[in-house]
């Protein structure tokens, strides 16, 4: 009796996990650009990143858009410059589960890193584009949307 | 009595002292992460002596600043009873061991992780397991640390950013966004001195060497494209897209860039910066 009640006590407890946020739902919907950070890839200094929002946003912030049904996009410039790509298409993720990526465009697609893990529940999407220069990176810029 | 020849000797006696007590360095002793180095290390110095006169080969056994699983195939480690071939180490005789490396490629990430982090490594045979158990007993050194410190710059009145990593060059091409900083607290031209308002004279030169110019010297405070802007405490910035401000004819891209910092109303060189400041942007897309 007494090693019943021993092993009793030490049953194991188990937990239940829900489903994982789906980051297809995560990223659909629509962003505007709220910060936009240049990284300098080349530089030996300690601190090798710039604030460039006030000039890179502009009067009319970009916006970003995913469809997560049909898993098109379309991109807003605004006044800020173009390093996205085309502003309509198709776009993926590297992995629908725990994506590191995205790709935007089809024939010649730009690859933006994720910065970060997108959810229903996070409210900005932040990804990193790269820009290289004589086959290795040169400057990246890295990317802070807001959920609108 | 001391003579010259005393004190040179003394001297030399005491640099290979302390040649001999250095476990790990590099050459040179100090460096641009992104720079080629070569790292050594002196078995004689270490705790750990297993590897002392051996004749077998040498290999570097590395975990920091990148882990194995974030390095190209050629710089992992392999395994602990079987290195990776590539991480066979140069015998530069008297138990001293090299291996030439660029950190930042070696690595697999940027300067500022490769300062932040230092190089932790140790020196092994091809299978390290030795007599096991660990420690001194295994066919390797201790572990060693390197220390890596960001090379000492001096504060710069004018600057870019992204910065120059050769001369006048810059890692970005014309369409990318660039910045000029001035720094008026280290101006020692008097009549620079305590500045609010300032604007940039900017001419561009394409590869076919036509000269564009947005404005002439005496009109560039009538656009306030070519303004600075003021961030506080002395500091002015003027960012740009290259291409987006100077029409380049397609075909003849931009060259350089070539800036001199003026006030309004502009009459002689006591109203500007002294000296002009070159960006040249070598990389195309």
């Amino acid at each position: 009796m007494s090693l019943m009640l021993i092993l009793a006590g030490c049953e194991e407890e188990t937990y239940e996990f829900g489903e994982p946020f789906s980051k297809i739902t995560g990223i659909t919907g629509s962003f505007v650009l709220t910060k936009v950070v240049q990284v300098d890839e080349r530089t030996t200094a300690l601190d090798n990143t710039f604030d460039i929002s006030e000039f890179f946003i502009g009067s009319e912030p970009a916006k970003l858009s995913f469809n997560g049904s049909d898993f098109s996009y379309s991109l807003q410039s605004g006044t800020a410059p173009n390093f996205l790509g085309d502003t309509l298409g198709s776009w993926k993720f590297d992995d629908n589960d725990f994506p590191t990526e995205i790709s935007l465009g089809t024939s010649n697609p730009t690859v933006l890193k994720l910065n970060r893990t997108i959810r229903e529940i996070d409210q900005t999407l932040e990804f990193s584009v790269t820009r290289s220069c004589s086959g290795t990176a040169g400057v990246s810029y890295q990317y802070v949307f807001t959920r609108e | 009595m001391m003579t010259r020849q005393h004190i040179l000797l003394i001297a030399c006696l005491l640099g290979s002292l302390q040649g001999l007590g250095q476990k790990i360095w590099t050459v040179p002793a100090e460096f641009a992460a992104n720079q080629e180095i070569k790292l050594f290390i002196n078995i004689k110095a270490c705790e750990c002596q297993r590897l002392l006169g051996t004749s077998d080969s040498v290999f570097l056994w590395t975990w920091q600043p990148s882990a194995d699983g974030d390095r190209e195939p050629q710089y992992k480690n392999g395994q602990w009873t079987s290195s990776n071939p590539s991480m066979a180490m140069t015998n530069e005789g008297n138990d001293v061991w090299s291996m030439t490396m660029i950190p930042t490629e070696f690595y697999n990430v940027d300067a500022a992780t490769i300062f932040a982090n230092d190089i932790h490594c140790l020196a092994k045979l091809k299978d390290g397991s030795g007599a096991g158990g660990g420690g001194c007993d295994e066919d390797k050194t201790e572990d060693l640390m390197l220390s890596i410190d960001p090379p000492v710059v001096g504060p710069q009145k004018v600057f870019s950013f992204p910065a120059t990593y050769s001369k006048d060059s810059l890692a970005i091409t014309a369409d990318d966004v660039f910045t000029l900083v001035y720094d008026n607290n280290l101006e020692e031209k008097e009549s620079m001195q305590n500045v609010t308002d300032l604007f940039v004279f900017a001419q561009a030169t394409t590869m076919s060497g036509r000269t564009i110019r947005v404005e002439n010297l005496r009109q560039v405070d009538e656009n306030p494209a070519l303004q600075m802007t003021y961030k506080g405490d002395g500091i002015f910035h003027w960012t740009i897209i290259p291409n987006q401000l100077y029409p380049v004819p397609a075909g003849d891209p931009m060259d350089i860039l070539r800036l001199r910092i003026i006030k309004p109303n502009l009459v002689n060189s006591a109203d500007a910066v002294d000296g002009s400041f070159d960006y040249r942007f070598n990389c195309q897309e």
